[in-house]
Order: C-alpha cells, then structure tokens, then sequence
C-alpha cells in the first residue's frame, strides 16, 4: 500500500488473471494503464482451489459454453488445461511489455481468487480484474480497473463528479488518463445550480492541470444514469471514485459489469 | 463442216502500230505542279456506284466485299468513301461494362451519350476514394460508439441475466456455479467453499442425492439457457448489421445522390448508383481496411466474414468503370481499320490474371474488340486475314447475324476450359462491314460459304485497268501530280507524264487501256524521282522515267538472262534462222513475282501411220495442263474436219515442248503446234527466223492469247542477241495488235525492217509465212490446188488411210507395244 496521492500516482499495477473471466482483455488493458500512467505490472495467475475442487467430485459435469453439451470434468484435466493457460499469459504478457517497453513481473498462486488478490494488492497501488468478485472489494485500499471480456480502455476518458473527496481522487485519475483529448466530466450533482458548481470546481481543476473537458450535467445522480450518459458519450474508459455514493446503489456490480467499457474505482 | 478459211497474205505490222506512244504535246500544262489534286476516283465508276449503294443502305445484310487485285487502291478508295460517309452521320454512343451486383459473372452493359463514359468512371473512382474516407469516419463517430454499445450492452445483459438467475436459483440450493476457462459447472458449496469429495462422502446419502438431484435439475435448466444463446447472438447481429447499414447508408447517401443529380439524364445510371449504394452498404467493413481493426474501432460483424475485412486487401475494382468504347471528342461515326484481326482483336476478349495460381477474371478484363470501336460506323477488313485466322470469320459472321456483340474467351467458347469466367451482357450492333480482298475469295465465299450472300450483299468489283480515252489521259496526269505530291516527289514534265501513261499502257497489257494498279504507278514515280535526282533534274523527264522502268526490269530479270545466255550458248537449241520440217518456235511467258518475260521454245511435230490420234507428249507425262490438252486435241478436231471429213484419220502424231522440264499449260502455242504439225505432214520446212504464239480454233482461225508484249520481246531479245537479219519476226494473233505496247528498241527494229510483227488471223496466213508456200484453198471441184500446203497435207492423209485399208485391220496401232515409228515423211 502506497497511500493516497491527489494527483493520482500510480507506480504498480496488479494485474489480477483469472483464468475463467475473459483474461486477454485485462492483460492488455493492464498495458494501456501502464502505458499510460508509466507504472510496472505484477501479473499474478489464480488457480481457483474452488474450481480444482469441484473437478474432484465425481458426479460434477462441465458444460461447454460454446456448444452447450456436458463433458466429463476432471481435476488432472482442469490442472493441465489452467497450466497452460498460465504459459499462455506468460507469453502474451511478455510480448505486450516488449512491445510498449514495460516493467513486469508474473506469478502463478493457487487459493481462493479474492483472497490471493486482497493479499497481493498490499503492495499495488491499482488492481486491474476481469471479475468483479475478484476485485478488491468497496473499501480496499487501492484503485480497481475492472475490465470485461471484450473490453479495451482509450480515450476519450470519462469521469463521474460529485465534489466529494473521492470524486476528487477519480478527476486526478482521469486528468492522467485523458491522453490529450477532452475529458468527459459526468456531473453528479442534483439540480442544475448544483451541477454548475460542480463545473466550475471541476473545471478549476482540471485547468490548473491542463486538462481540456466536455461537462455534462446528469439528470439524477444515480449510478444507472451515469452509466448511461458514459455510453452515451462514447467514453472509452470511467473513473469513479471508488467511496463514491453512487456505488451504493445495490445494484452497482451488475450496472458496472455491462456498462461497454472498463470501469476504474479510484481512490 | 469447217467455214472457209481465208488464206491471203499477210503483211507486217508498222511501227506505229507496235506501241501507242503518248504524245507530251496532248498535255496542256508544263509540269505537274500546274495541276489540281484529283479529288475523285477514276476508272471505278462501278466500284463507286457499290460503294456509296452499300454505304447508304441499312437494310441488314448489304455489307460490302471490295474485289479486285491487289494494289488497286481498294483501302484507299474504300476508306476514302466511308470517312466522308461516316462524317456526315452521328457519333455513336459510348459502352462500357460494370459490374453486375446480383451476378458478378455477368457483366452489365452501359451505353452512355458520347463522351460521358470516361466522365463517370472518374466519378465512380472518386466516389471511391470520397467512401474510403466517408465510411470510416462515420464508424468514428461518437454518435455511431454510443449506439452500438447501447445494443451491445443490452444483449450483454441479457445473456448476464440468464446466466444470473441460473447462478441465483444455484446459490440458493447452496451450489455455485464454476466458470472455467472451458465451460460452466455446478458443485455443492459450504460457507462459500466447494464441498471435497471427502466432505461430500461424510454427508448423508439422503443429503448426496438431493445434492445430485439439484445438480441436475441446474444443469438442465443452464443448458436450456445456453441454447438461447446463440438465438440472441445472431438478434444481436442483426442489430448491429442494421444499424452499420443506417450509418453506411448515411455516409454513402449524398455521395451517390450527388452523381444521380448529375446524371439524372440516363436512367441506366440511376438504377447502377443505386445497386451500388446497396452494394457498399452491404459490404461497409471493407471501407474501414486497417482501421477497423484499431484501437477502439467497431467491430463490424458480417456473416461468414472476419471482421474488418479479413486478411486480403479490400478489392474495390467491383466499382471501377471499363469503358469499352470511348467516343469523346469523336467527330462522325467511327471508321476502323483492323489490320490484325484476330478473333480478339475482332470480337473482343477477357483476359485472365493469375492469382494464387488460378486464372481469375472480371469485368475490368473484357478488351474491346474492332467491332466495339466501329459500332455505329464502318469496320473495313482484309477478308485473306481475317481467313486465316482461327474462329475470326464463323465468330464475325455469327455476331452479324445476331446483331449483337458477345464477348467470350476463345477456350471457353470452345469449352477448352472450365475456370470461372464472364459471360459478359451483349452489345447492341449496327455496324457496316467492309471485307477487302482478292476476287478468287470473293468467289470462293459466294460458292462455299451459304452464309456469305446473305450478309454481303455488294460486291464493289474494282476494274483493274480503264480505257485510255484523252479525257482519261487528262485525269491520269492529274492523278500522276497528286501522288507526286503527295509522296513529296519532284514534278513531273509533261514527258514524264506522257512515259508514265505509257508505263500504265504497258501494266494493262493494252494499247488501249491503263492500268488501276495504281501503287505500281506510285512506286515507278519514286524510282523516277531517284533518278532524276541521280540525273541531276528538278523535275522527272522521260527519260527517267524510262531509266527507273529499265532499272526495274534489270533488277528482276536475271533469269530471263540466265535463259537468253543457254540459249545462245547451245545449251537450249532455239534456231532463229534456216528451216526443218515438223519444228516451230512456240512462245510462252515466264511469270516470276511481279516481273514476266517471254521465253522462245521449240516445238517439234512427228507423224506416222495410226489410229487418228494427236498425241501431247507434255500431257502423257503429266508437265501439261488442262488447257494445254484442250488446246492439242483442237488441232485433231481441225485436221480431221478439214482433212479427213470421208475417210479415217490413221495419223498418229506427237507433239512436244522440246527441252521443257517444268509444267506448260494454257493453249497459247496450239497455233504453233498446228503449224509443226502441218509442216511434219506436207513435208514443208519452216523459217526457223520466225517465232509464232496464239492459238487456234477447230475452223482455224488465230485467236487472241495473253502476253503478247512480252512474248514478242522474248523472242526479239534473242534475234538481237545473235544478230538481227531482217529476216526474224513474229506471228502474233491479229486480234493482238491493239493490245501492243512494245518496248522502244522493238519498235525501232521494226522501223528499220530488221524485225517484223504479222497480225495472223488464220492457220493459212500463218503456215503461209512460215513455209513461204501458199496453205491453198480447196477448189471447186473439191481439191486444194497443187503443191499447195493444203495439198500435201491431204494427200498424206490419203496415204496413211490407204495404207491402213491395206493392211486391212483398220486404224490399230500397228507396233504395239514396242512398234517403231512408221510414216516418217
């Protein structure tokens, strides 16, 4: 654990592999944060102990998703098929960090996913996930970027604002990620007379760092219309302020989960 | 019965009579420059009657088959004609092929207003380049990310609910549901832990087989689940299919609206931009080339395609234009001349490009063919060529018929092969056909080709020589000073002039014609303008001209000195003085390339007792021709009609071409096998001074035979060679006289009476001459007079019957099979 940083620094990136949950996406959306933000990747591959497990029981069939028929479901089968999906991250992880000449690092546990990640995100400052149940939950320490299969992060960056600290925290996280192009400001802020203070605060800030920005008042501040007015905008990555009221919608994972692009909960 | 034959003496011919000079005086003008161009065709007045009757008629089949020999100027005439006819008429639309959106492999047509064809294929290429750019801008658009995800999100979720509840029904059962990099499976849980196999084994069988019963009841209902998945993947790319054609079609729309408004006169093009805009539409992702695999671009999803267009650069040549027929700037309608006329070239072709190994094709590789570039004027081609070249005449013939151009490769039509190839949509025809070429094809195609008449109508017969009228002179010298300048040679004088008509006197064979063989004309005028330039004139005299006409003959005569050299060396035994029974000189003409010479022959006669038969040596051995035969059993037919009318013909005769070791035909020397014949058998030596040629009827009479000049000349190169006597002279037929343009030295011999021409119209005229002894009339009282050649024929004949009564076996050969010869006089 790094401590907090206003203006968002991130120096390790924990990239979280679970093997199940659409991998390569979060790999190379692991690259472009690092790209971005000039940090290091620690790759770290969980062999899921629950999945192993399940394998063991004699009567437990596995279904193939991409034909819907059942097939037998073995442990040495399982192992042998999450070995060489490690080798596989290995290499694809290899080859991205040569390509955008990054610092890494990989390592294969096996345990429970939550668990290995809470224990590995110690020492990151920012985890990216594929799985939303293996990302640290509301209340770690650090920034979770989670990314769904078929996901890749780009500009333009778009960023949800409520004034509060942690909306803060995540107009820091965005300003570093908008890569030259104008931030989408999402204003959370009730009524208009409140949403054109959150302009004016957002945009004081945002100037000082030299960040250009499109603001656009929601209607409402609530997490569903903020994640409609980010797919709207075409945005292709946002920030939340990961102790932000707007993810104490109950709903919050579902509605992050299949929002079109990766979500970052920044603190 | 033979007519009488009129058998008065014959005189020799004058000078004057020999060659019909031109007269320079005639010529009003000094040189040619003085003259106007002849803008007209002369001495082809039906020739141009044809032409400008085949020319204005457009009923179907009235094309034109120009005959006659070569050199003639029959491209020059016919060309000439149909540019000035196709001048006046409108220039044709222009065609061109692109591609048919429903069926690639076949070709639509397109006929567009002259000089609009090349403006729309720039149009459609720009169109390619303004969609290149349109297109992926509008896949860019924030507008178009928005929407997309929003569809994208909806059936994710969708997918993510089912799941879910399946997931939700499971934890409720305390069993997960395990998502494996392969698949989904269930498997009991315990405060979030999945049960071991041990754990599970401690649990009650009751509590095991609700657990397995669970299990499967979830699994059933997952895989009901999954199956709806692909249900809603393929809803989810109909959406997204509809909603890339909307943006497309937006991008695409103005564009194409721009190019209708433009052509909003041709309704072909409207309905083409239209099946285009849909073709684009349908086939976005390939506009969007590397970008649509970027950072951030769309993916596009099109059944049975990778997305962004796959591997192979996109091919955008399906909007390209391939205009076949381009009449922009175009002035009348086309006249085309194909001088290779292949079927290709002719018909058109589609050719072939290798790739990956196999031969490909498109629209963009049908070549226009003559055809294609003369639609709606003239196509003028050399019937021999076109003749010789493989399917050209049955394709060219089949597409008049049809009155439509079909292009297709040769090894397709003859189903040599089976790659895939176009059938490209026919053009409409109307085009006039003009075939050039010799007479002997013309008349082969009428008697051969059943087609032929009816799709070539009118013959325009060229004239190869004209009459020499002074009207014709006069136009003949005007014609002489256009060729001049248009070769840019020196004028001519009007000695020159006069020369030069002689010259065509002389080509026609005839005193009183001139020849239409007008590139040989041409060519005398170059060589003439070398030699006056080698002679240092500044313009070409007569004497020039008679230098190049020398010079000329020089060139190619080397064989007709080779034979004058044998000859007066021994070798070939001519006699042109003395005299000997049954031996003439016979004449014949040597035709090698364009020059022919007269080359004397001996021809010699033996008669003996037989059955009344008149053997032809060249013809047993087979160096005799058809016409040779018909001329020797001629001479039977007159000595048994005159001769032997009441009693048998028992004469067996040969006749031979002394020393000839190559084919004779023709029966120009049936008059000089007559007279050794008659000579053999009234025993009367013939003036071996004299040469004799034409020949002769069954009545006798001398008929006219072709050659004359050169025959003549043949044998007074001879005479001259071994010394002119006064003695030696010629036996031509009288008929003959008017066609004698003899050279200048044979005229002026005949001048000074060292060398004679006779006109001959009968055998008596002729055997008369030759033997100095009157051939004689058969008097009242049935016999020819005394001694006279007539006389001792006969009585020969009576001789040789009576013997054979004597024998009394009639008319048989009396040696067979290794007889020697009887009745030698």
């Amino acid at each position: 654990m790094t401590g907090r940083r206003r203006d968002f620094e991130v120096r390790r990136i924990l990239l979280a592999l679970d093997p199940a949950a659409g991998p390569a996406s979060a790999l190379s959306a692991a690259a472009w944060l690092a790209s971005q933000l000039d940090a290091e990747i620690e790759a770290l591959f969980i062999e899921d102990i629950n999945l192993l497990r399940s394998a063991e029981l004699p009567f437990v069939r596995r279904m193939r998703r991409s034909s819907a028929m059942w097939e037998a479901f073995d442990s040495i089968a399982v192992e042998r098929e999450l070995r060489a999906i490690a080798a596989e991250m290995r290499r694809a992880l290899e080859a991205e960090a040569e390509r955008a000449s990054l610092r890494w690092s990989y390592r294969v546990v096996r345990g429970h996913p939550q668990r290995e990640v809470s224990e590995a995100a110690r020492e990151a400052d920012l985890v990216v996930t594929a799985s939303w149940g293996a990302a640290a939950p509301p209340g770690a320490p650090n920034s979770v970027l989670i990314v769904r299969d078929g996901q890749a992060p780009r500009q333009p960056a778009a960023v949800a604002y409520d004034g509060s600290a942690s909306a803060e925290r995540a107009l820091a996280a965005a300003a570093r990620l908008a890569g030259g192009e104008p931030l989408i400001v999402l204003l959370a802020g009730g009524d208009e007379t409140a949403a054109k203070a959150l302009e004016r605060q957002a945009r004081e800030r945002l100037e000082g760092a030299g960040v250009a920005a499109t603001y656009l008042p929601l209607a409402g501040a609530s997490l569903g219309r903020l994640c409609a007015a980010a797919g709207e905008a075409g945005s292709g990555i946002l920030v939340i302020g990961a102790e932000s009221p707007l993810l104490e919608d109950e709903d919050a994972a579902r509605r992050l989960a299949r929002l079109g692009c990766p979500v970052l909960l920044a603190r | 019965m033979a007519a009488k034959i009129p058998g008065e003496p014959v005189e020799a011919l004058t000078a004057e009579a020999l060659c019909r000079y031109c007269d320079p005086g005639m010529f009003s003008f000094r040189n040619t420059d003085e003259l106007e161009d002849l803008d007209r065709v002369i001495g082809q007045e039906r020739v141009v009657e044809a032409i400008r009757f085949g020319v204005g008629i457009k009923s179907e089949g009235y094309n034109l088959f120009a005959l006659g020999p070569p050199g003639t100027g029959k491209h020059t005439i016919v060309g000439q004609f149909l540019a000035r006819a196709a001048q006046e008429e409108p220039v044709p639309d222009d065609w061109c092929y692109v591609n048919n959106f429903v069926d690639a492999q076949r070709p639509e047509a397109l006929r567009l207003p002259p000089g609009r064809a090349a403006p729309f294929r720039v149009d459609m290429d720009g169109l390619v380049e303004e969609l290149k750019s349109a297109i992926p801008a509008a896949f860019e658009s924030d507008d178009y990310r928005s929407r997309r995800q929003l569809i994208e999100s909806e059936f994710k979720e969708r997918n993510e609910d089912a799941l879910e509840k399946v997931q939700e029904r499971a934890k409720n059962q305390a069993i997960a549901l395990m998502r494996t990099p392969m698949g989904l499976a269930f498997a009991p849980v315990k405060d979030s832990e999945v049960i071991g196999p041990a754990d599970f084994n401690k649990l009650s069988e009751e509590e095991q087989a609700r657990i397995k019963d669970d299990i499967e009841a979830l699994q059933e209902e997952l895989q009901e689940t999954l199956r709806k998945v692909p249900v809603w993947d393929k809803e989810l790319r109909a959406k997204i299919r509809e909603l890339n054609r909307e943006v497309t079609q937006f991008a695409v729309g103005h564009l194409i609206d721009a190019l209708k408004d433009k052509n909003r006169d041709l309704p072909d093009l409207q309905s083409y931009f239209e099946a285009v805009q849909a073709d684009v539409v349908d086939n976005a992702p390939e506009f969007l080339g590397s970008a649509g695999q970027g950072e951030g671009m769309p993916q596009i999803v099109v059944p049975g395609q990778a997305p962004g267009g796959g591997g192979e650069a996109p091919d955008f040549q399906r909007y390209r234009v391939n205009v076949i027929v381009d009449n922009a700037g175009a002035e009348g309608a086309p006249v085309v001349y194909e001088d290779h006329p292949t079927l290709g070239n002719v018909i058109g072709r589609i050719e072939y490009t290798a790739r990956f190994g196999a031969l490909t094709t498109d629209f963009n590789l049908i070549r226009a063919g003559a055809l294609h570039r003369a639609n709606g004027g003239y196509l003028m081609l050399d019937a021999r060529k076109l003749l010789l070249q493989p399917f050209a005449w049955e394709e060219l013939k089949r597409t008049l018929r049809s009155k439509e151009i079909r292009v297709e490769s040769l090894g397709q039509a003859l189903s040599l092969i089976n790659t895939v190839s176009l059938e490209p949509e026919p053009i409409p025809l109307a085009v006039k056909i003009v075939l050039v070429g010799d007479r002997m094809l013309y008349y082969l195609l009428s008697a051969h080709d059943p087609e032929f008449p009816a799709l070539f109508k009118v013959p325009a017969d060229f004239e190869d020589r004209m009459d020499l009228s002074p009207e014709n002179a006069e136009l003949y010298a005007r014609l002489i000073a256009t060729m001049a300048r248009r070769e840019a040679l020196k004028p001519l004088d009007a000695g020159g002039v006069a020369r030069v008509v002689e010259y065509g006197s002389r080509l026609a064979g005839d005193a009183e014609r001139l020849s239409t063989h007008f590139r040989s004309i041409v060519d005398i005028l170059r060589e003439a303008d070398y030699w006056a330039g080698q002679n240092g004139n500044g313009e070409i005299t007569a004497d020039d001209v008679h230098a190049a006409v020398e010079a000329k003959i020089h060139r190619s005569d080397r064989v007709r000195a080779r034979v004058l050299e044998e000859i007066a060396r021994g070798t070939i035994l001519i006699d042109t003085d003395g005299e000997a029974v049954g031996q003439v000189n016979g004449l014949s003409v040597m035709q090698l390339g364009d020059f022919a010479f007269g080359q004397p022959s001996r021809i010699t006669s033996r008669v003996r007792l037989g059955k009344g038969e008149v053997v032809d040596i060249e013809r047993q051995v087979e160096l005799g021709g058809p016409l040779h035969s018909k001329g020797v059993l001629i001479l039977a037919g007159f000595l048994g009609a005159r001769f032997a009318s009441e009693r048998p013909l028992s004469l067996s005769a040969t006749l031979v071409f002394e020393q000839s070791y190559g084919g004779v035909d023709g029966d120009s020397a049936s008059s000089a096998e007559l007279y050794a014949l008659l000579s053999a058998l009234a025993e009367a030596p013939i003036k071996q001074s004299f040469a004799v040629t034409g020949s002769v009827n069954q009545h006798g009479q001398v008929q006219a035979i072709g050659g004359a000049n050169e025959k003549i000349e043949g044998f007074f190169d001879l005479c001259r060679a071994r010394g002119l006597t006064g003695e030696q002279g010629v036996l031509i037929p009288a008929s003959n006289v008017k066609h004698l343009m003899l050279r200048r030295d044979v005229v002026e011999a005949a001048r000074d009476g060292t060398f004679r021409i006779y006109p001959v119209a009968t055998i008596d005229q002729g055997i008369a001459l030759l033997t100095g002894v009157p051939a004689g009339e058969r008097g009242a009282d049935g016999t020819f007079p005394e001694g006279s050649i007539n006389r001792r024929v006969e009585a020969r004949l009576d001789h040789f019957a009576e013997t054979a009564r004597a024998f009394g076996r009639g008319p048989k050969e009396p040696n067979e099979p290794n007889g020697k010869e009887g009745g030698e006089a």
